[in-house]
């Protein structure tokens, strides 16, 4: 049963900076873990460069995605991890000066990586640096006037370190995404970024394998411009998201909900902005 | 009747009265018990664990490193098996100490 779950999970996996689950879980040998994580962003505010300006047409853009997530580790220093993502996005494009309403749904884009860390045990502290080559799968469709995909097979490195003490918690995590060359002769830009975790553990139970984590995330990111055959969400930007995060867990069960408040974003031209972010995930390890 | 079920009763507690014996291991990085499972999960299919006591024999806390395991009365562990379980877990197991009847605990030598 144990080698079906593994090999189900292997063939559905994608990664970003952030593992399935969590950083932390599971780092026990031929351990594995599931999460679904539903994800929401988007707005109706028009930007030019780093200014609102009007939105007359009432032009918008909002994207849900509920992310099935799954990781398996092999030892603590090697684990492969996989994120399948369902989408459902709609927009309000101007087209000759009208707006014009759009949506899709479907599989997105899979996201496969393979976290590779270096763990250090000490006496009231453990700590990691992983290094994580990923790809990204065109599984998304390219089709339709609005698609979930530019159809292109991309490469991802992120570099992380992670150290955690009883009371505390702190990620530091950079990463770059390159991408190839789509279909319909799309290409999304090319990006890089880095995300700060810093949190604490107010409270847990050992008798009940109990706890919180109360963390605050800072994210900052560039993306190059698309090229003019672009038509997804993609849009060349440098942004910066804060805020809280709220972990629970109980057993080999976690609930993690997020808020991004969107701080600081600049865009190229005149695009929508990406908008503030929420995610609730449920996982399990095993 | 209720003899019966007196005598139950008493042959009941007379079972439970067979303590195990306990042991502590001070393992290093063990700082999150979400993490932890996988120490719980090695740990308690060792042949020598106690089920029945704390989750599956293992108890973990975080505050001081420490992992209890009960051990079956009359059995002695194997600390060799019981390293590796917790490595395999993900963490180092540095010592180990028995527990004594009146609670002092005394370095098992490896």
């Amino acid at each position: 049963m144990r080698r079906l779950l593994a090999a189900a999970l292997f063939l559905c996996t994608s990664s970003h900076a952030h593992q399935p689950v969590m950083d932390m879980a599971p780092r026990w040998a031929n351990g594995y873990g599931i999460q679904i994580r539903y994800e929401w962003y988007g707005s109706n505010d028009l930007k030019r460069g780093r200014d609102d300006i009007a939105n007359l047409q009432g032009l918008e853009r909002f994207v849900n995605t509920t992310w099935l997530e799954g990781v398996y580790t092999f030892d603590r220093s090697v684990r492969l991890t996989a994120k399948i993502p369902f989408v459902h996005q709609r927009r309000v494009v101007d087209e000759n000066g009208l707006p014009v309403k759009q949506s899709a749904s479907g599989l997105g884009d899979i996201v496969i990586g393979l976290p590779l860390k270096r763990y250090s045990n000490r006496r009231g502290m453990t700590q990691n640096w992983s290094f994580t080559p990923s790809l990204r799968v065109p599984t998304g469709t390219s089709s339709g006037d609005f698609p979930i995909s530019d159809g292109s097979w991309d490469a991802g490195l992120s570099l992380g370190f992670s150290r955690e003490t009883p009371k505390f918690y702190q990620l530091y995590g950079l990463y770059y995404w390159k991408e190839g060359s789509g279909k319909r002769r799309m290409q999304t830009g090319d990006s890089f970024g880095l995300d700060v975790n810093l949190g604490i553990h107010p409270w847990h139970s050992n008798e009940t394998n109990s706890g919180i984590f109360l963390m605050w995330d800072l994210s900052a990111s560039h993306s190059d411009a698309p090229n003019q055959q672009n038509l997804t969400t993609a849009a060349g930007a440098d942004r910066v998201y804060t805020g809280p995060i709220f972990v629970a867990y109980r057993q080999n069960l976690m609930f993690r909900a997020e808020f991004k408040f969107l701080a600081y974003e600049r865009v190229d031209n005149i695009a929508l902005s990406r908008g503030n972010q929420f995610s609730l995930s449920v996982g399990a390890t095993f | 009747m209720k003899i019966k079920i007196f005598l139950a009763f008493i042959l009941t507690l007379a079972s439970n009265a067979v303590i195990a014996d306990d042991y502590v291991v001070e393992v290093h990085g063990l700082v999150c018990s979400f993490c932890a499972q996988g120490v719980i999960k090695n740990v308690s299919k060792l042949p020598f664990i106690d089920q029945s006591r704390f989750t599956k024999g293992v108890k973990v806390e975080i505050e001081d490193q420490k992992v209890t395991i009960s051990v079956k009365s009359g059995e002695r562990p194997d600390i060799d098996g019981l390293f590796e379980a917790i490595r395999s877990g993900g963490y180092e197991p540095i010592e180990v100490w028995v527990v004594q009847s009146d609670g002092e605990l005394t370095k098992v030598e490896r």
